[in-house]
């Protein structure tokens, strides 16, 4: 409820946009990096104790190797895409080519695509403690390649409007994200070659 | 009153007023909580009674919150075809909406503020009518009033409620009302995620109620597996999502207010010129983000194991319940200082307000507060010296754990400075305060016989461990809301609470509050048992007499309860500076305007702790904005 | 026109022509309330450990830990109460203040001192605390009792494999002054162990085995077994009878429960 006579616009200062976009997405880089080293912890943790030696059956074998291949070539691919776009783009807005970031944006929706594959394919005999840490590890990749996706559906729309000008800070707080997605998610991927 | 502009409004109709609001959000979730629900059962079958109630609980914070409206401006953002007006940006924030724009996604903060000030509100009366349940039936041996499994889930209730509003207490109405004013700034950093976090907070309550048409849950707050995920009932989902949606909620939240606080602060308000207000906040947020995952993945697991029949806790299949365990108290740990580090430091604050002076050591507080943050995240472990598990670690936990007292302490300095040789006002918020400071010490004491190994072995499990975390969070985390409560309420609604009745609240509940918890202190070290649903002879006369004590609590609920009805039903108005203090928010008029402060943003030159001289009337106008009155921390405007 | 900021320790700015030395008075008042303090946790010990806790030498151990924390703990909470009480009385005002109050700050000298005593104050408690620990950590001598339990919901199983005896649900018999060692697990899910009066303790956890301390009873006496880990619907009816006995009885009841000596 205003009490004020006059109504006047008060525009917050770019440096403080910028810095809040920033500030913003590192921390929620940071929670959702802690609850991947959490998962992480878990499959290590219940590795190491093999509680009444059940922790991995005889059956039991990390996901097909060249399909997670696959799906991690194509995840860097777009992490490389989405760096090539976001440098000429923060040159000069709206100047790198559009088709440079729908690849990008592509590249992440074929990872998830793939990612979803073989979540749905990897099957275990029984679903022991190892089952259950590759199971959570497959998911929770599907989940942070979809959420990607929306992200960058998000910033197709603005990119093909060309509605780009004066929100560098957009473009270089999502590019952390999406950096981000791809390392955790490798790091998901060769932990769970490893256990 | 909504301000009546000399222009003729279209009134809105019913429709648009009713969607988007909450009013919406809850037909819609509930609809698609229904839909979603019963397809889940088709696809998962009679003996999986778990995926429809997951499925439920998820369409029904989705679809809720695309009933609210939240989605809109997300979407708009990607797809619509330009920046938002500023007109469109202040209708979201509420203007001209008038007291409904509570009841919609409204994005100024102060409105989020005055949301989770009411649902704290309720959420603690529920909360307490859960705990003089338990006191009714733990008043004599044997089963009287419920049953085990009623009790249980009473328990575990009364546990998350009170955690859970806990958390949020001093952060949510607080940290989003007072804090972005405090620090001088016009409103959050992210307005729309502000709006967001309560959302969560808000959906979470019908999801955790609802556990009572699931028959319950079994394992109380803590939630330990592998009971939890045991095929009883389906009520356990409940509790997961409950936390798995909180925990969003206070992630949301955390990243808005570390993300104000560190880029929004006006000019001159450096780190050293914080008000400890704002250091409590940012130190508890910080604390929640890092302790939140964990939480969030440990009840991913449980559902996992509930719903997919995953093993993460089955030790016949490899599984553990120390993971459980571990994941658990890695955040229930830094949790309890989550919710203890804003209230320490609103006693702080509001300390300075009735001594007329400053905090006794500012710097030495704060790394204080900053050392209990730090140390917080590397003690979990004490609540594992009798699992078993890690055996070699408990010398290093408790090391890490004795050593907090150094921390705390520095805290009772600050205050104990802070009144000495102070004008010290008794008013109902210093009460408060008071009783912070007694509660506070027995409660911080009692917890050295826990962090040491050879009288944890006696105490563990046992009553004297409930008593003394009801001293530390409920002795100084709820005494210290409600100091805040009565000190803020005037700037946040404009009217004056009574003080004979503030002061009756007060003593019942204190001396309510004292009796109840030492009769139980001494039934732990008679050795009754945590979750007693059976009260064994030995052990009733001293659950008697904590629930006569009970009684007090009860009644200065009530009490609390009435003066709030009364005042905002014929209350005086309030003062601008009601307390005549000096941090920013009472330098602006009640009711708060829309965007704060006046066209120019105030300069900060030193702490808000300065009370010398007294300033003069011109405080009192609601007219004299951000213009400095002498010896208030600002820079004076026009030639002072 | 008060004094600026004063640089000096809590309240001994210098006082006022007729203002009393309230330091002084405060520090004497928590020095006397605290002996005070301490002679009455002496006398009342008794009263509220109950008779029962001495039952066994880890018990005796512990409860004197209990006592010492008891008795440190006073001076500490004193020091609140007094010097809160003391400016409750001696620097209220009736209404609202017209003047501010002396603007304190503590030197760097009271600040190190202060961070230093309570430093030593918790090195104290460490160190005691660590000492009692690893003095209960007491190897077993080919003398131990050896009890398996098993929690499960809701009752407990003891083995006594030294007697190839198994009891299930019901009480138990212990001798006295012979060592005893629990050997824990469970079925199901997860249960606390505890026998309170012997200062015994520890989880029961499904597919891990955990043990307690080697303890010896010194007392005989009926005691109880609780759960003390929320196991579900009965956890609070979960407990049992264990009598500390005589080696005789001991051994009369080993029999009749169908062991063998």
């Amino acid at each position: 409820m205003s009490t004020s006579v006059s109504e006047h616009i008060y525009e917050l200062e770019p440096h403080v946009k910028v810095a809040r976009a920033r500030a913003g997405v590192l921390l929620f880089i940071f929670s959702d990096a802690l609850s991947v080293l959490a998962i992480l912890a878990a499959g290590g943790y219940l590795s190491a104790l093999n509680t009444e030696g059940a922790f991995m059956g005889k059956g039991d074998h990390p996901p097909a190797f060249l399909p997670t291949l696959g799906v991690a070539i194509l995840l860097v691919l777009s992490g490389i895409c989405y760096y090539l776009w976001e440098r000429r783009e923060r040159q000069s807005a709206d100047s790198a080519p559009r088709v440079v970031y729908i690849l990008a944006w592509a590249l992440m929706l074929v990872t998830l695509a793939g990612q979803l594959w073989i979540s749905i394919t990897t099957k275990f005999a029984t679903i022991d403690a190892y089952a259950s840490v590759i199971i959570m590890l497959n998911w929770y990749s599907v989940f942070h390649y979809a959420l990607a996706a929306i992200i960058g559906l998000l910033l197709l729309g603005r990119v093909l409007q060309g509605r780009r000008a004066g929100h560098d800070y957009v473009v270089e707080a999502i590019g952390y994200w999406w950096y981000y997605t791809v390392i955790a998610s490798l790091l998901m991927w060769i932990f769970g070659m490893l256990l | 009153m909504t301000t009546q502009a000399t222009e003729v409004r279209r009134r809105t109709d019913l429709f648009h007023t009713l969607c988007p609001s909450v009013v919406s959000g809850i037909v819609l979730g509930a609809a698609a909580a229904v839909v979603f629900g019963f397809i889940a059962h088709l696809l998962a079958g009679e003996d999986n009674p778990d995926a429809p109630v997951a499925a439920a609980y998820t369409a029904w914070v989705i679809f809720f919150f695309i009933g609210i409206g939240a989605f809109n401006g997300i979407f708009k953002w990607g797809f619509g075809r330009r920046e938002p007006t500023h007109e469109e940006e202040m209708a979201l924030a509420g203007k001209d909406q008038g007291l409904w724009r509570y009841f919609r996604f409204t994005t100024d903060h102060k409105v989020v503020g005055m949301q989770y000030l009411a649902t704290v509100l309720v959420m603690f009366f529920i909360g307490s009518m859960g705990a003089f349940m338990i006191r009714l039936e733990q008043s004599r041996p044997g089963a009287i009033f419920f049953n085990p499994q009623t009790y249980n889930t009473i328990v575990g209730m009364h546990g998350i409620i009170m955690i859970v509003t806990t958390i949020v207490m001093v952060s949510g109405p607080f940290g989003n009302f007072i804090l972005p004013i405090m620090i001088g700034a016009r409103d959050m950093a992210f307005p729309r995620l502000n709006a967001l976090s309560y959302w969560l907070l808000f959906t979470v309550i019908p999801m955790f109620i609802s556990t009572l048409l699931f028959a319950g849950f079994p394992t109380g707050w803590t939630g330990y597996a592998p009971l939890s995920v045991q095929e009883l009932t389906p009520g356990m989902d409940a509790y997961c999502f409950t936390i798995i949606v909180f925990g969003l909620s206070v992630t949301v939240a955390a990243i808005n207010i570390v993300t104000t606080v560190i880029t929004m602060r006006t000019k001159g308000m450096t780190w050293g010129r914080l008000p400890v207000m704002v250091w409590g906040v940012l130190l508890s947020v910080i604390l929640g983000l890092t302790a939140f995952p964990s939480f969030i993945i440990a009840q991913t697991l449980v559902l996992m194991d509930r719903i997919f029949q995953t093993s993460f806790f089955i030790a016949a299949y490899g599984g553990n319940n120390w993971l459980y365990e571990h994941l658990f108290w890695f955040m229930g740990h830094p949790e309890v200082y989550v919710i203890a580090i804003p209230a320490l430091a609103v006693a702080a604050e509001v300390a300075t307000v009735f001594t007329r002076k400053p905090v006794y050591g500012y710097k030495l507080l704060i790394g204080g507060l900053i050392g209990i943050a730090v140390l917080s995240v590397l003690v979990w472990g004490h609540h594992l010296y009798l699992s078993g598990s890690e055996n070699a670690l408990d010398g290093p936990f408790m090391l890490d754990t004795e050593l907090i007292s150094i921390p705390t302490g520095v805290f009772f300095l600050a205050l104990i400075g802070t009144l000495w040789r102070g004008r010290i006002w008794v008013t109902v918020p210093m009460l408060f305060v008071c009783a912070v400071l007694v509660n506070f010490v027995i409660g911080g004491v009692t917890g050295i016989y826990l962090a040491d190994l050879p009288t944890d072995e006696l105490l563990h499990g046992g009553m004297f461990v409930t008593a003394h975390f009801h001293f530390t969070l409920v002795g100084a985390g709820v005494f210290a809301f409600f100091s805040g409560f009565y000190y803020w309420f005037p700037k946040m609604v404009g009217k004056r609470l009574n003080t004979g009745l503030g002061q009756l609240h007060f003593w019942l509940f204190e001396i309510g509050f004292v009796g109840t918890f030492l009769s139980l202190f001494y039934a732990g070290l008679q050795g009754e048992p945590r979750w007693s649903a059976n009260i064994a002879p030995p052990f009733a006369t001293a659950n008697l007499i904590a629930s006569l004590f009970a009684i007090l609590i009860a009644a200065s609920v009530f009490v609390a309860v009435y003066n709030v009805i009364i005042t905002l039903a014929r209350g005086e108005k309030a003062e601008t500076n009601e307390w005549g203090a000096r941090t920013l928010e009472w330098t602006i008029p009640t009711p708060v305007p829309l965007e704060n402060f006046g066209e120019e943003l105030p300069v900060v030159t030193s702490l808000p702790y300065n009370y010398e001289p007294e300033p003069v009337a011109a405080a009192e106008s609601p007219s004299a904005p951000a213009s400095g009155s002498a010896g208030t921390p600002l820079q004076p405007q026009s030639g002072d | 026109m008060s004094e600026p900021n004063i640089e000096g320790s809590a309240g001994s700015a210098a006082p006022a022509r007729q203002e009393p030395n309230h330091i002084r008075r405060a520090v004497i008042l928590w020095v006397v309330l605290s002996i005070i303090g301490i002679i009455v946790v002496i006398l009342i010990t008794p009263f509220v450990l109950p008779p029962a806790s001495s039952a066994s030498d880890l018990s005796n151990a512990d409860n004197l830990t209990m006592v010492a924390l008891t008795i440190l703990s006073v001076p500490v909470g004193m020091f609140v109460f007094v010097f809160l009480g003391y400016s409750l009385y001696a620097f209220k005002v009736k209404e609202r203040p017209t003047e501010a109050g002396i603007p304190l700050q503590p030197s760097p000298t009271l600040q190190i001192s202060w961070l230093g005593i309570t430093s030593l104050l918790c090195l104290f408690l460490l160190i005691w605390g660590l000492f009692a620990f690893y003095q209960q950590t007491a190897a077993a001598s080919t003398n131990t009792l050896v009890v398996r339990v098993t929690a499960q919901q809701w009752l407990w199983t003891f083995d006594y494999p030294q007697y190839g005896l198994s009891v299930q649900g019901q009480e138990i018999d212990l001798p006295v002054n012979r060592p005893v060692q629990f050997v824990v697990t469970s079925e199901d899910v997860l249960h606390g162990f505890s026998i309170h009066a012997l200062a015994v303790r520890v989880d029961a956890n499904p597919g891990e085995i955990t043990t307690t301390s080697v303890i010896t009873p010194v007392q005989t006496g009926n005691f109880t077994v609780n759960c003390v880990e929320l196991c579900g619907l009965y956890h609070s009816y979960m407990w049992e009878a264990v009598n500390v006995v005589s080696e005789s009885t001991f051994e009369s009841w080993i029999t009749s429960q169908g062991g063998h000596l």
